[in-house]
């Protein structure tokens, strides 16, 4: 169950098995159908909130995702001109994609890189949602090894 | 304790609300001698082919003020500040006291000197896209002053109403504050396929025309005629207040890292303000909105007692042009490159329509500058090596590759780990203890 807090997804990396399956399951929640079958054919492909990429420390290759941190003092709403980013009185940073016009400054802000850019006619950002059709989180659902876990904080 | 805010923008406006975020009990008053609902400066040239609506570009709701319990003054002006008294002077000779003030005045867009021809205009408020909307409309050509970004916003918007525009620009290159010549090409090319002429390295010489304007004459000889002018040469930050109160002002008010100026219950945020820039190792003038927003919350945050910092800190813009992304950041200007640093560009063949172009400037190791167009993913990765000054010679090759995100960058972010203390960089680390 979600609580009213803060969420942070966090990552055990030493469980990963670079099955990219976070990934998939966080496109196919966002796609129209939220069918991993049908989700790929959609007109403006639904793009991942989570990025997936190869971390290299120490000659050592191993596999790396994050998503939205909802950070503490987010530089994505203290840079957004059109007041479309925003943090809920819970600490959780929501994107109003009615609202966002495509400007692009949250993406020059965004320390992380996870705010990703809609392709299609209309030009808007997106990010993680925390997934608000389901009562659980589509990655952490998805994870085979329980190398995902949310972390909840009070405020 | 009542702390007052002139100014009820992006810096006013978030002290305001962060004020009352931290502090209930905190009474609040925001002074403003514009009268309208909180809306989006940065959007007020949509208004003007008509695109846009006012309630199209609110920046927070009507009743934002109500809601967070802010008192308001609006359409009044503050004519003075009496620091011996703790108190302001507005143009209804009503004084008004505080126990800390906030001054966040903004700029005012450059004007030619003593022109009082109908049909010249600076962009800043609804109020000036209103004026602009009214009088071109039988009007069938435009000149701009200026190519930087309030320039080229303004020019497109006059373009999107169905107007001849002609840009005059200072220098060889337009937007050059923030971008170099080579990212100013693909930008100038896709303006003039959308119909924008340009003037480049020439000068006002004059404004003719007998009540209204007819025509604008360049030094360099060229009679441009044109129906309306925007003067779009930039903007000075508006510090007449605090020169007077005896604050310390250079080109704008100058704040500590906290926000103070030079009198303690007294505070500046925004384009009215001249703060450190971490990479000029300078006090400058970043007028842009993500610094003002930071800006008042600091200010806001440090009169509650609470210790606290502006960041690393230095000018990025993001522009969209037509189908193109555009995001520059640090030293990144025509006038800022040198030969000390070393420059790197990558682009792709234009085949594809747009054009892509990655550019990185590099000093002593450091990443100071780039620019993207086209692809701006990640480009938040690249601001926050700049902005921390990060050692980046482990992960270069792979930086000018094109080919980056956070992952790429997290090595050399753990060998600096020092300067993070941001609890969601504390949990990264963290998480990765075990392996490395
Ligand atoms: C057309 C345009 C496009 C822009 N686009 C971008 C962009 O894409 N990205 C970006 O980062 N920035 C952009 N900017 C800049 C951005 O809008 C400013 O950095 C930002 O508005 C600064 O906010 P501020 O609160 O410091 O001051 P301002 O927005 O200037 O507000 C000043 C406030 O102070 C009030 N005031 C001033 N003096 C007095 C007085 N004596 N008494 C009472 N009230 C007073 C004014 O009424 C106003 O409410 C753009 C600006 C313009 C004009």
């Amino acid at each position: 169950m979600k609580k009213q807090s803060t969420v942070r997804i966090i990552f055990n990396i030493a469980k990963c098995l670079s099955c990219r399956s976070c990934e998939l399951a966080c496109a196919v929640e966002h796609s129209r159908s939220k069918d991993p079958l049908k989700a790929h054919l959609e007109k403006d492909t639904p793009v991942p909130r989570r990025n997936i990429s190869l971390l290299e420390v120490k000659e050592k290759k191993m596999c790396f995702t994050l998503t939205c941190f909802n950070c503490d003092t987010p530089l994505c709403v203290e840079s957004c001109i059109t007041g479309a980013m925003t943090r809920t009185g819970e600490g959780n940073v929501v994107l109003n994609t009615d609202k966002c016009i495509g400007c692009g400054m949250c993406i020059m802000v965004c320390p992380f890189g996870v705010i990703k850019q809609q392709q299609g006619e209309i030009r808007y950002m997106v990010k993680c949602d925390m997934c608000p059709d389901r009562e659980d989180y589509a990655c952490i659902a998805a994870c085979p090894t329980g190398a995902l876990e949310c972390k909840e904080e009070e405020h | 304790m009542k702390v007052v805010i002139i100014g009820n923008h992006a810096a006013g406006l978030t002290a305001a609300e962060t004020l009352k975020k931290l502090d209930q009990s905190c009474s609040v008053l925001v002074i403003s001698k514009e009268d309208v609902p909180p809306y989006s400066r940065c959007l007020v040239a949509d208004l003007i082919p008509g695109k846009k609506k006012i309630e199209d570009i609110l920046f927070k709701d009507e009743d934002f003020y109500r809601k967070n319990k802010i008192d308001t003054l609006f359409g009044r002006e503050a004519l003075s500040v009496q620091p011996d008294k703790n108190q302001i002077v507005l143009d209804t000779k009503q004084t008004i006291s505080y126990d800390h003030l906030i001054l966040a005045t903004g700029a005012t867009p450059v004007m030619p000197e003593s022109e009082t021809r109908q049909g010249v205009f600076g962009l800043r408020t609804i109020e000036d896209a209103a004026a602009i909307k009214k009088y071109v409309k039988d009007k069938t050509k435009a000149v701009v002053l200026g190519g930087g970004l309030v320039g080229i916003k303004a020019a497109l918007a006059l373009r999107q109403a169905g107007k001849e525009v002609c840009v005059l620009v200072g220098s060889n290159s337009i937007l050059s504050q923030i971008i170099g010549c080579e990212e100013a090409e693909i930008a100038e090319a896709y303006l003039k396929r959308v119909g924008i002429d340009f003037l480049k390295q020439r000068s006002l010489k004059a404004i003719v025309g007998k009540d209204k304007v007819k025509a604008v004459l360049t030094e360099q000889g060229e009679t441009v005629e044109c129906g309306l002018v925007i003067s779009a040469k930039g903007v000075a930050p508006r510090k007449k207040l605090a020169e007077a109160a005896g604050i310390e002002c250079e080109y704008g008010i100058l704040i500590d890292d906290r926000c103070r100026t030079n009198i303690e219950n007294i505070y500046a945020a925004g384009d009215t303000a001249q703060s450190r820039d971490t990479l000029r190792k300078a006090a400058w003038l970043n007028s842009i909105w993500p610094l003002a927003v930071e800006e008042g919350r600091v200010a806001a945050e440090n009169i509650l007692g609470r210790d606290s910092v502006l960041r690393q800190r230095t000018s990025m813009n993001s522009l969209v042009l037509g189908e193109l992304s555009l995001i520059s950041c640090g030293l990144s200007g025509l006038r800022d490159e040198n030969e000390q640093m070393e420059k790197i560009i990558i682009t792709d063949s234009p085949h594809t329509g747009t054009q892509h172009m990655k550019k990185f400037l590099f000093k002593d190791n450091r990443l100071v500058a780039f620019s993207l167009i086209g692809d701006i993913s990640h480009a938040g990765v690249l601001n926050l090596l700049l902005r921390k000054e990060i050692d980046i010679s482990a992960i270069k090759r792979k930086i000018i590759s094109g080919r980056y995100d956070f992952a790429t960058v997290l090595p050399v972010l753990l060998e600096d780990r020092g300067k993070f203390t941001e609890p969601e960089f504390i949990n990264v680390f963290d998480s990765l203890v075990k392996v490395t």
